[in-house]
């Protein structure tokens, strides 16, 4: 596919994005493009129009609101990496931004865009869904909070409808005596795709583990909740041997398909080990929390 | 020291150009953005040509109906095997001595016949790229699939399916026999007997295959191309039945050859379309079309059984070897010998049998790769060496330092090693810049080390009777002009060039311009492979710069009154060495020799030794010119829960010969340990059915910068090689021992042993758990 072919449509404003949409049924969005670009040149994708939300302020920023912080969609992996406020209360986000592909990559590479294009092997969702948090797709008319669970519905495919946009994340600030924590792996130390992740979070509460959740990233048609896992552990003490047995649940819950990354077999083998390191050291980020409280 | 002392001995202390590290005078261009390498290339009136190619990897081909591309407005020329003038070809080796034997059939476009996945079929010449990609669309294949066979192991078997037209698979087989090798056995306390397998190899080029050709006023076919021999233009005049003087040959500067622009691969296909449409014409493959269609490193089986006595002495060695050419002949017999040369190391042993065997199958055609052969072998062998080290209880440099050949020994096909052979110099002095063992982060690290010798040549195996030339003039000014066919793989093959005119002439490098790679223009100084290239075309510059100098001294000796022995030349002045400051300008004895004719060029042939074919009965005989041995070390650690390696530490000590530019062997060598790293760990051309599973950058996996660690360069200089000045080739024995030093740490940090490459993290974790 020869770009040169290709109409680019940069709206100054959501307004303005939304009347495109409108007109242009056909065209694909593109934010960073490190997506979007790249099966276009493969002929993967074909479009005769492509809006860009590159100038779109509105979608750009990270802001400390009441309950929690508000990352615009245009917001890029480099920016989350580089941002106080995230280190501050999310620090695995700033992690699995770090995980993504390269520098160059990263400085293009947007949160809207990471969790629009739904690939089961995404950076960002298993850290943000672990986090509890949630979307906002707006449309001309109106606009929906969604859960990002809720939000994925298959390999490539978001609930998503034509004619809207992913605007922004919310992530509530997490619980006292909280740590999230993203454990990827990937063949080698940049470029690579995650063959497996695993994202943690866990709240302590007189010392037994009250809230948690863990995340499976690559090892399904899209990232999902251990349930039956983080069921078993919640109420429990915290312990190696009981992090042990958890992985082995989320072993079983995982539902990888073999390529050329990695066999079934290997797969479920890392996710019960990223699920015990994703525990573990989600458990000394709490543990740490309630000691600076003392 | 007096003064006179001290001019003596600043006249006396070695080289002044030879030997520093200076940065080539193409490196700032490179830096730059400034170079322009084949695809920056437009010239008015440009087509844009694009490959059809097989769908399948064994099928015939029943009907090719191209009139419908024909007619796509825009569309110049669509070609297939009939359009061709003589579309087969039979693979010759060695540019001027042709030897015969193995020589396989070579098609332009196919013909009936399809022999792997990615053959080319079709070629379309079109006013627009996009026009072009449309018009290989409509280009309609009736293919009917054939069985193919696609493991050498089983295409070797009789009654397999036939790959080519009705030969056997087995394109051709080698043997070494050194004495009856039952007697080492029976002499051996302990026998160690393994098989390994290395996969195939992609050069991963950061320029992929290009070129542009046009007709120039004379008629002559021009093709200027990324492209590590000129000399193919003797084959292109062949296929369309011209004369060899009818085609011209560019070579551009290239953005990585490693080998895999060593064959043609542009080259006939812009030939025949500029010929075609009479418009110059360019081609440019995509990453994912040259990963598909270009050779790959040999995948090799290889059955290894060692004897050793308990004290450590290597008795016996008998090994099987059997490589996968892919669908083509190509430049298998050759690596094939490299490899059975090769097959025993840089040890003495007794009693050898080495049987190898090259084999036909529908995968992707094999061919050279930086290495050629050896890099294989020396995986197997350095592999044993550790595994007998375990079965003796003795440290694997001791094992080795049991058994190194030295200089005066012979290797097991009887040639003596006549030169300096850096054993066991080179595995102590890499073993120590280790430092000391790092300890492991968590518990789930477990750190290795591991070191692997390797023996590599440089230069053309002698029976090619090989042979350089280089041009080397004084303008009046005192400017120098060289003018060489040397192709620029981006390894500093034409700055070396421009290093040793500067040395000899005691003219500044930025006094010195070099062309190269031109076949009409610049004498040939044949192809930029086998590590050849410092050796040949820089001994063949060193002659003519000597020539000019004896030239101009023996003027300058009659201007003066001295005898020539006594003089000098440096900073363009000729000197009286005994009294460096009585000078002349080197202008002015130019200007007397121009005026008495005496030339200040000189074009000058360097050839190297000639030899005839050995016996390959018994492999007895001389191949190769010299070698460069060199000894690799790795420190990793493994997270053993995953199978993750991460290298600490990387050491490369080769003996170097002399480091004509010290920055240029440094890149040689940590390029060299990079590649060869990621052929240990993750490198794998995957095909299942001849099909690639990886087919582009973002399944074929090589080291990104955050993959690998400072790599620890230790270069001696015994000053005992072959080349100018004593240099030796790094090219490709750089990239020999590396992968073997890495897979020995792994399996020191595991306590088991794996056989095949690359360590892959879920392959390391499989093992662990069958221990």
């Amino acid at each position: 596919m020869i770009l040169s072919e290709i109409r680019l449509h940069s709206p100054q404003s959501l307004a303005e994005a939304f009347k495109l949409l409108e007109e242009l049924k056909e065209a694909r969005i593109a934010a960073g493009g490190t997506d979007l670009f790249v099966d276009m040149k493969q002929g993967l994708i074909e479009a005769r129009d492509i809006i860009s939300l590159q100038k779109i302020e509105d979608l750009r920023g990270i802001g400390k609101e009441d309950k929690g912080i508000r990352i615009g969609a245009m917001v890029t992996a480099q920016e989350i990496i580089s941002s106080s406020l995230i280190n501050q209360h999310i620090p695995a986000l700033a992690d699995a931004a770090r995980s993504m592909a390269s520098c160059q990559i990263r400085s293009m590479a947007t949160i809207g865009g990471n969790i629009s294009s739904a690939v089961p092997s995404a950076d960002l969702p298993p850290s943000l869904i672990a986090a509890d948090a949630t979307v906002e797709l707006r449309c001309s008319e109106s606009f929906r909070e969604v859960t990002l669970t809720k939000l994925f519905a298959g390999p490539r495919e978001t609930i998503c409808q034509t004619g809207e946009l992913l605007t922004f994340i919310f992530v509530p600030f997490p619980p006292p005596n909280t740590g999230i924590s993203y454990q990827k792996f990937a063949l080698r130390e940049a470029n690579a795709l995650a063959v497996a992740s695993v994202a943690s979070r866990l709240t302590l509460k007189d010392g037994k583990i009250d809230r948690v959740a863990v995340v499976l990233g690559a090892v399904a048609p899209t990232p999902i909740e251990a349930l039956k896992t983080s069921e078993f552990l919640s109420g429990k003490e915290p312990s190696q041997s009981l992090f042990e047995e958890a992985s082995l649940m989320a072993k079983k819950e995982a539902k990888p398909i073999s390529d050329i990354r990695g066999s079934i077999w290997y797969r479920k083998e890392l996710i019960s080990i990223l699920t015990r390191r994703a525990l573990t050291e989600a458990l000394l980020q709490a543990q740490r929390k309630s000691r600076t409280k003392e | 020291m007096s003064d006179a002392q001290k001019k003596e001995k600043s006249f006396q202390s070695g080289h002044k150009i030879i030997g520093k590290p200076l940065a080539r005078h193409d490196a700032w261009d490179k830096v730059f953005g400034k170079t322009v390498y084949a695809d920056d290339y437009f010239l008015p009136g440009m087509l844009y040509g694009k490959v059809l190619r097989s769908e399948y990897a064994a099928a015939n081909i029943l009907s090719i109906d191209t009139s419908e591309a024909e007619k796509l407005p825009g569309v110049k020329a669509v070609m297939t095997a009939k359009d061709v003038p003589n579309n087969e070809t039979i693979t010759r080796f060695g540019q001027t001595h042709s030897v015969g034997g193995f020589e396989g059939l070579y098609r332009i476009l196919a013909y009936k016949k399809v022999r792997f996945r990615g053959e080319a079929v079709a070629l379309v010449a079109a006013e627009t790229e996009v026009i072009a990609q449309k018009a290989l669309k409509l280009i309609k294949v009736d293919y009917k699939p054939l069985l193919g066979v696609f493991n050498p192991i089983e295409a070797k078997k009789p009654g397999a399916y036939k790959v080519g037209e009705s030969e056997s698979n087995v394109i051709c087989s080698y043997k070494v026999r050194k004495d009856d090798v039952e007697k080492g056995f029976a002499l051996s306390d302990v026998i160690v007997e393994n098989t390994y397998r290395v996969p195939a190899q992609d050069h991963a080029y950061i320029e992929p295959e290009s070129g542009v050709a046009w007709i120039d006023d004379d008629g002559v076919i021009t093709i200027r191309v990324s492209t590590q021999v000129i000399e193919h233009f003797r084959e292109v005049a062949e296929v369309l039945g011209l004369p060899h003087n009818r085609v011209r040959v560019i070579g551009t500067m290239i953005g990585g050859g490693f080998g895999g622009k060593e064959d043609i691969t542009v080259e006939s296909y812009l030939a025949l379309l500029t010929w075609k449409t009479k418009r110059p014409v360019k081609l440019t493959y995509t990453r994912e079309e040259s990963i598909l269609a270009h050779g790959k490193r040999h995948p090799y089986f290889m059955k290894y059984r060692t004897g050793a006595t308990n004290d450590g002495k290597l008795m016996a060695l008998e090994a099987e070897l059997i490589s996968d050419a892919g669908g083509y002949v190509y430049l298998s017999p050759w690596v094939l010998l490299y490899s059975t040369v090769g097959a025993t190391g840089p040890y003495d042993i007794p009693y050898v049998k080495v049987d190898s065997y090259t084999v036909l199958t529908n995968n992707t055609f094999s061919s050279a790769m930086r290495g050629f052969g050896v890099p294989q072998v020396c995986f197997a062998y350095e592999s044993q060496m550790d595994e007998l080290a375990l079965r003796l209880n003795l440290s694997p440099l001791e094992v080795r330092k049991k058994n190194y050949l030295k200089k005066g020994k012979a290797m097991a096909t009887g040639r003596v090693l006549d030169r300096y052979v850096a054993f066991p110099e080179t595995a102590e002095k890499a073993l120590a810049a280790l430092g000391e063992q790092s300890k492991p982060k968590s518990p789930a690290e477990k750190i290795g080390r591991g070191i692997a010798s390797g023996m590599t040549s440089y230069g053309r195996m002698v029976f090619l009777h090989d042979t350089s030339r280089s041009y080397v003039g004084l303008d009046m000014d005192g400017s120098v002009t060289v003018r060489c066919g040397v192709q620029d793989l981006g390894g500093g093959q034409s700055s070396s060039l421009a290093q040793i005119a500067a040395e000899v002439l005691g003219v500044p490098m930025k006094d010195i311009k070099v062309y190269i790679a031109d076949t009409a223009l610049t004498p040939l100084a044949g192809t930029t492979t086998a590590t050849r290239q410092l050796y040949m075309s820089g001994n063949a510059t060193l002659k003519a710069a000597k020539e000019i100098k004896k030239n101009l001294l023996n003027k300058a000796a009659d201007i003066l009154e001295v005898k020539p022995e006594s003089l000098d030349l440096q900073d363009k002045k000729v000197v009286v060495k005994e009294a460096p400051d009585q000078t002349i300008p080197l202008t002015d004895v130019i200007a007397t020799c121009a005026s008495d004719g005496i030339p200040l060029y000189n074009v000058a042939q360097f050839n190297a030794p000639f030899r005839e074919l050995i016996d390959f009965k018994t492999g007895q005989g001389q191949v190769f010119p010299d070698f460069t041995f060199g000894t690799h070390a790795a420190e990793i650690s493994v997270d053993v829960e995953t199978g993750k390696v991460k290298v600490l530490k990387l050491v490369a000590c080769l003996d170097v010969g002399k480091a004509i530019n010290p920055l240029s062997v440094e890149g040689q060598l940590e390029g060299g340990t990079i590649q060869g790293l990621g052929y240990a760990l993750m490198e794998d051309v995957v095909l299942k059915k001849g099909v690639t599973l990886t087919p582009s950058l973002s399944e074929y996996l090589i080291p990104t910068s955050l993959d690998v660690v400072d790599i620890d360069k230790v270069m001696l200089e015994s000053g005992d090689g072959l080349g100018p000045f004593g240099a030796k080739g790094v090219g490709e024995p750089s990239v020999t021992s590396i992968a073997p030093a890495v897979v020995n740490a792994v399996c020191d940090a595991l306590g088991i042993r794996i056989f095949d490459l690359p360590l892959t993290p879920e392959k390391i974790v499989k093992a662990l758990k069958k221990s």
